[in-house]
């Protein structure tokens, strides 16, 4: 019984050290008025990087970049396209100074963005996981 | 004494650019600070009706071939002598404004400052244009726009944007200007996985060649393109054609009517090449793969004229770069290769006839573009918006114009090592 107890005691303190090292995914979201259930990390990438600006809906999709000094920011492309906030710099001059396309509305924080997402059905943003709230739906998780 | 009044006009022109240059200095210097500290500012305006963006960059070039002068492309009217250090052949300096007329409309501006074949900094307005997209699917521009001939940067003229100091001068060397006045239509369709992009483009085009000796081929063009893009996650290929229409000349026409008078087959053929409008065509095949800290690309480029009085040539452009942290070195490989020979009139040697044979003549040799070159640098990131870069070019020059070649006697192989230290931004 001691050896169980042992057992269970050390588990729980294995799984929050786990849970306390394992960084927070980052999610897609989307306005529930959006018609979209699910956002394939092609069709993100398209979104965020300009190629291709629209939901599987039909709507036109309005992609939102918090402010480029953020840790999400840095960390939502890292993940997505495994580039660095200099890379993604240089990618948007590439396509800005040539008239090609414009980067994503910018705001200055999440919670911003997700007053954008709430009150827009053509708004996309992405926030950690843990600042999702009302009014918005998660349409893709990416994790580390 | 020929030489003589060359050095003093040569004299002259240095004195007159140093104003220039220096107020290219005061302007980058500007810009520069602006991107440093004022990076909020720009970020506050996304969104808003207007947008002021700008980029530069300030370049040190030198070279050590004695003899040679380095030129970035055939559109600049001098280039890096043997041992010197300038700042005009990579230093540019360009602002945009962007006007939001509406949700879906978009008027564009932008204005560049760079040496250009008449050897000023006179600010060029290489865009303006209003560009009407609902969705990113279809995009349609009218007005002056940059068209595609750049596999992962559409505009050579952000040096920031791209990975090495300057875009091949073997692979784009023949390029002046990128800019028309017309209209293009791009078209966007998911296909698979993956996205395929067609555009078409049309209208006026606006080029200047200098050449060796000083003169100025300044001509307008009808052009006209399409460009195929599919694109996957980090991959990107390319298919475009382009064809470029300048109008006959007088000078041309009079060299024709002489040629074509002298009942000789091979000259009667070259002047009849040389009557009428000219026409040159480029194809362009190309794959990059941009994603994570690797970055590729290799292209191809077939460029046909349907006279001597345009070029031909077949170029390859590779290059890789792979990040590391905040430095990314980097490698490529160009070459460019005239697929004819120089052609003879068949007239005979004689100094009567040598202003016809030397016309013709002339007239292939400034289009020569036979030479290769091996690239190694480094981009270190100094911020998002900065970049510092270091490259040495080592350069084989077989039979080529893109570089001046001012020996005592003009001809035969040379080798020539160009470095350059650049500071890109943008803000």
């Amino acid at each position: 019984m001691k050896h169980l107890v042992f057992i269970l005691m050390f588990a729980a303190f294995a799984i929050r050290i786990a849970d306390a090292n394992e960084p927070v995914s980052i999610v897609v979201i989307v306005n529930p008025a959006s018609g979209v259930d699910h956002l394939t990390r092609d069709e993100v990438i398209d979104i965020f990087l300009g190629r291709y600006r629209k939901l599987p809906s039909g709507r036109a999709a309005l992609p939102i970049d918090v402010a480029e000094s953020s840790a999400e920011r840095e960390r939502f492309y890292q993940l997505l396209v495994k580039k660095s906030p200099a890379d993604m710099s240089s990618y948007w001059a590439r396509l800005v100074f040539s008239g090609q396309t414009s980067p994503p509305f910018q705001v200055p924080d999440s919670k911003t963005a997700l007053e954008l997402v709430q009150s827009n059905p053509n708004a996309i943003a992405y926030v950690d996981r843990a600042s999702v709230g009302p009014g918005v739906k998660v349409v893709l998780e990416i994790k580390p | 004494m020929r030489r003589k009044t060359f050095a003093s006009l040569s004299q002259s022109r240095r004195r007159g650019s140093l104003g220039k240059g220096l107020a290219l200095i005061f302007l980058l210097g500007a810009l520069f600070v602006l991107a440093a500290t004022q990076t909020a500012r720009a970020q506050d305006l996304e969104g808003h009706r207007f947008t002021l963006r700008g980029f530069g960059t300030l370049a040190a070039t030198t070279q050590d071939a004695r003899g040679f002068e380095f030129r970035r492309n055939v559109g600049q009217s001098k280039g890096v002598g043997s041992g010197d250090v300038e700042l005009f052949t990579d230093s540019i300096a360009g602002l945009k404004l962007d006007l939001r007329l509406g949700p879906q409309l978009y008027f564009m501006s932008q204005a560049v400052t760079r040496l250009n074949a008449q050897g000023e900094w006179s600010p060029r307005v290489t865009q303006a244009f209003l560009r009407y997209s609902r969705d990113e699917s279809l995009v349609l521009r009218v007005g002056r726009f940059g068209y595609d001939i750049y596999l992962l940067a559409e505009s050579r003229q952000v040096g920031f944007s791209y990975l090495t100091v300057r875009p091949s001068a073997d692979f784009y060397g023949m390029v002046t200007n990128d800019d028309i006045d017309g209209a293009d239509i791009s078209l966007t369709r998911r296909a698979g996985p993956g996205l395929v992009r067609a555009r078409v483009f049309g209208g006026r085009g606006s080029d200047h060649t200098v050449f060796a000796d000083g003169s100025i081929f300044g001509g307008h063009s009808k052009v006209y393109g399409t460009t195929l893009d599919y694109l996957y996650r980090g991959f990107t290929a390319r298919a475009a054609y382009l064809q470029a229409t300048y109008a006959g000349q007088a000078e041309l026409a009079q060299l024709s009517d002489v040629l074509t008078a002298s009942g000789v087959p091979a000259s009667v053929a070259i002047g009849d090449e040389l009557r009428g409008d000219q026409t040159s065509s480029g194809l362009q095949l190309g794959v990059a793969y941009d994603d994570g800290p690797l970055q590729a690309q290799i292209l191809y480029g077939h460029i046909l004229s349907e006279s001597i009085a345009g070029p031909n040539i077949d170029a390859w452009y590779a290059q890789a770069g792979y990040r590391l942290g905040a430095w990314t070195p980097f490698l490529a490989g160009a070459r460019s290769h005239d697929r004819k020979g120089i052609r003879s009139t068949g007239l005979p040697d004689i100094p009567e006839l040598a202003p016809i044979n030397g016309a013709v003549f002339g007239i292939q040799k400034n289009l020569r573009a036979t030479q290769h070159t091996v690239t190694a640098g480094v981009r270190w990131d100094l911020s998002p918006r900065i970049d510092l870069k270091l490259q040495v070019d080592f350069t084989s020059l077989h039979d080529s114009s893109y570089s001046f070649d001012r020996r005592a006697v003009p001809g035969g192989d040379a080798d020539m090592t160009v470095a350059a230290l650049a500071v890109d931004f943008v803000f």
